[in-house]
């Protein structure tokens, strides 16, 4: 695997995908991708975008009427993780059950509610140390523990992406409101229509939550 | 102006103030913090800034609240929108209730730099009204 090379995350989201690469090979390519000069390939015209293949295959029956909209958000999501944050991010594809994430005794989260003609909830779980090392990411700061500041990064991040979310759903005839986003530790979410995806950079790797109410 | 540009800017994120912050002083101007909406109010009447730079999503009092009061006791104040929510609809609202422009974040430093000389600009207009009148 290691010798082809990849010029854009999508690309690696899609041998996720189809099982042919190992998380490590994908946290290798991403390093790779994050050190090359080349301008990142745009989005995958005339098919099935991998996110939304991925997304599809994790939501699974219950979410129907919820997975085009989680499809949508995790595609902007990870675009503006590689553009925005110059931090290419992919979705495992491996489902995540309540007691995964009740086994992550320490914890932080922020979520952020979009509320309107559709209510969407989103946010960000990780384990402390995974948590710091995204919010030093975001922010490019050297965050020594989790304050403010560390909170502050991943709000802003969940903020930014929610805000062009909006305007992705206004342009579709969608009218939602940002609420002011939360934090919290040590918590188990229990969102409704809750989908819960396992998120990997280069080397960090955290959860991304979507539901359809407050989970913090 | 024979003195430094000075701005306001709330802001709910302390990290987003910090980094403002550091932008705009290195473009030569003071600054001015308020936290929410409810303090950027306040500290428009207290501190009598040249221009402000206003969040929308904001606890307790959110900027377009803030926007309204501010235009309404300040009404030539030059206040530029820096927020996620940039919908068409705030969009409109805003510019229409007298915002001088609308940053969606991320921003970037031309943007700020931009609104900055936009400011500068309105308020060195004020000035030679005032002088003229």
């Amino acid at each position: 695997m290691k010798q082809k090379r990849m010029s854009s995350w999508y690309q690696v989201q899609a041998l996720l995908n189809s099982g042919q690469c190992t998380l490590e090979e994908a946290q290798g390519f991403l390093t790779e991708i994050q050190s090359s000069e080349e301008q990142p390939s745009d989005s995958p015209d005339g098919e099935v975008h991998p996110v939304r293949q991925a997304v599809e295959h994790l939501a699974g029956p219950g979410l129907e009427r919820e997975t085009d909209l989680y499809c949508s958000y995790m595609e902007l999501f990870l675009d503006a993780m590689a553009g925005f944050f110059q931090t290419p991010a992919l979705i495992l594809p491996e489902s995540v059950m309540v007691d995964t994430l009740e086994a992550l005794k320490k914890n932080h989260a922020v979520s952020q509610r979009m509320g309107g003609d559709v209510s969407i909830v989103t946010g960000v779980l990780a384990e402390d140390a995974e948590f710091l090392k995204l919010a030093s990411r975001c922010s490019q700061e050297d965050l020594k523990r989790i304050d403010a500041l560390a909170k502050d990064s991943i709000e802003e991040l969940i903020n930014v992406v929610n805000g062009h979310f909006i305007i992705q759903l206004a342009k579709r005839g969608i009218d939602v409101e940002l609420e002011t986003p939360r934090s919290g530790k040590n918590i188990v979410p229990h969102g409704d229509q809750q989908l819960a995806l396992r998120v990997c950079t280069d080397s960090i790797i955290f959860y991304m939550l979507l539901a359809t109410d407050d989970f913090l | 102006m024979d003195r430094k540009l000075r701005l306001l800017i709330s802001d709910d994120s302390k990290l987003l103030r910090k980094k403002l912050r550091a932008e705009l002083e290195a473009l030569g101007c003071e600054v001015i913090e308020a936290e929410n909406g409810k303090e950027a109010i306040l500290r428009d009447l207290q501190d009598e800034p040249d221009g402000v730079i206003l969040d929308i999503v904001m606890p307790e009092v959110g900027g377009i609240e803030a926007l309204q009061v501010i235009k309404e006791v300040s009404p030539e104040i030059p206040v530029v929108m820096l927020s996620s929510a940039g919908t068409p609809q705030k969009l409109m609202q805003t510019l229409k209730m007298g915002a001088l422009d609308f940053i969606q974040k991320p921003y970037t430093s031309e943007q700020i730099k931009k609104a900055v000389d936009a400011i500068q600009k309105r308020v060195e207009k004020q000035h030679e009204a005032e002088k003229n009148e």
